[in-house]
């Protein structure tokens, strides 16, 4: 094995780059190791923020805040750990098309919960 | 679609490298398997294959999620109550090392990525160090739920207080739990799934438990706020429930991980992963940031409920 030779090829030599883009063809532009490292930071400090206002008793709120933070995190992690961010448009439809169906999971339950009566659900007043 | 021409044998023309670095004709038999037409068409579809396992994935805990929002919304006192009793500390803890071990996952696949072998087996060597850790630490706080009679079953009991608390009273729990604890609590929630229906007829949750069940005082004396009727104390067996499963089968998913992290590393060291191929640990990352995104949600919803118990 030769050892790390982040040596670009010459794309001229590869006629049929024009198919299916490897990610490759972004590392000359991007340096995804510093990528993975600012991620890194801004994850460790959402982390810390969401612990800091958990301390507090915003009520409602803290849920509210607590899972904004939480998407972020999430978000983060899918575009730049996940590589969606320069991803073939299939896995971004992929991935869309998951949290859609997670949502719709989430949405006619709860409806369903909210609206029948069965129980008596105190958060939903 | 003109240049996606398939050259039959021609192996050596249609592999422009995947990565930088410079192939060698031994690894064809990976990176180009025959019913492919191109490298890149066989790395797609392991790519787009991986994602819809994931999406699965998503649902399978989308589920448990979904539990989790219907009972906080039915009980929303008694997950206040309840997670007070887990360690917000070492959550974090695990919050930060899971995040950690993401990092040097993606390091790892860097690392084969541009050829550096031994980035390669360093970062991924610290990427399970890091995914042992959080198990070590997973267990010694299931030790303690064990240890304070948090887990849902007929030896589950609850006494309101701070994690902390209930360290140092575990031996008056213990007393207090076996002759008393768990008579009363264990009949009141095993009934709990089939009267639920129930509940919502008299009126508020738990409210038909009133009569049935024995008022609690098994410390002497029930301190203010807690358990003000009987439903509580099955929504927090409820919460406990759930953190056992949610928490348990995340686990599951990292021993599973740290397994085809293993596995990664045989590959590694034996060379296959290589700047032309390196789709196995890519997808084992996918998985490995996957297992982390569950736990950036599991987090905040079990440790982080917020506000005070009244």
């Amino acid at each position: 094995m030769s050892e790390a030779h982040a040596h670009p090829p010459t794309h001229a030599t590869a006629p049929d780059s024009t198919t299916v883009t490897p990610p490759s063809a972004h590392e000359e532009h991007v340096d995804h190791a510093m990528q993975y490292f600012k991620t890194f930071g801004a994850l460790m400090v959402l982390t810390f923020i969401t612990v800091a206002v958990a301390q507090m008793d915003l009520g409602f709120l803290n849920l509210a805040v607590a899972m904004i933070i939480a998407c972020t995190k999430a978000t983060l992690v899918i575009l730049f750990f996940m590589h969606v961010i320069d991803a073939d448009k299939i896995i971004k439809v992929t991935v869309c098309a998951g949290f859609i169906w997670l949502m719709i999971m989430f949405v006619f339950t709860i409806q369903d919960f909210a609206t029948r009566g069965w129980y008596k659900v105190p958060s939903f007043g | 679609m003109s240049d996606m021409h398939s050259d039959a044998g021609g192996t050596a023309v249609a592999a422009p490298p995947l990565g930088h670095g410079h192939g060698h004709g031994h690894e064809f038999k990976y990176e180009h398997l025959h019913h492919f037409e191109t490298p890149q068409q066989q790395k797609s579809a392991a790519t787009f294959g991986m994602w819809l396992f994931l999406v699965t994935e998503i649902m399978f805990f989308g589920g448990l999620f979904m539990a989790y929002g219907i009972y906080r919304a039915l009980y929303p006192e008694a997950y206040v109550l309840a997670h007070t009793k887990l360690d917000v500390t070492l959550g974090a803890f695990n919050t930060v090392v899971l995040i950690a071990s993401s990092l040097t996952m993606a390091m790892s696949i860097y690392g084969a990525q541009h050829g550096n072998k031994k980035a390669l087996i360093g970062w991924l060597v610290l990427t399970m160090i890091l995914g042992s850790t959080f198990l070590g630490v997973k267990a010694i706080e299931y030790g303690h739920k064990f240890h304070e009679h948090l887990v849902p079953g007929p030896h589950f009991h609850f006494t309101p207080g701070h994690h902390g608390d209930a360290a140092t009273t575990s031996a008056s729990h213990q007393a207090a739990g076996g002759e008393h604890g768990a008579e009363g609590d264990h009949g009141a929630a095993a009934h709990g799934e089939s009267t639920l229906a129930k509940d919502g007829a008299n009126g508020a949750p738990g409210a038909h438990e009133v009569a049935g069940t024995p008022s609690r005082t098994p410390t002497g004396g029930t301190p203010p706020g807690a358990i003000a009727h009987p439903g509580e104390q099955k929504g927090v067996q409820i919460f406990f429930s759930l953190y056992f499963a949610m928490t348990g089968l995340h686990a599951l998913h990292m021993i599973i991980g740290l397994g085809l992290l293993t596995w990664m590393m045989t590959l590694a060291v034996r060379g296959v992963l290589t700047p032309r191929y390196f789709t196995p640990i890519e997808n084992v990352g996918l998985y490995w940031h996957f297992v982390d995104l569950v736990w950036i949600f599991l987090f905040p919803l079990l440790y982080l409920v917020g506000g005070h118990p009244q």
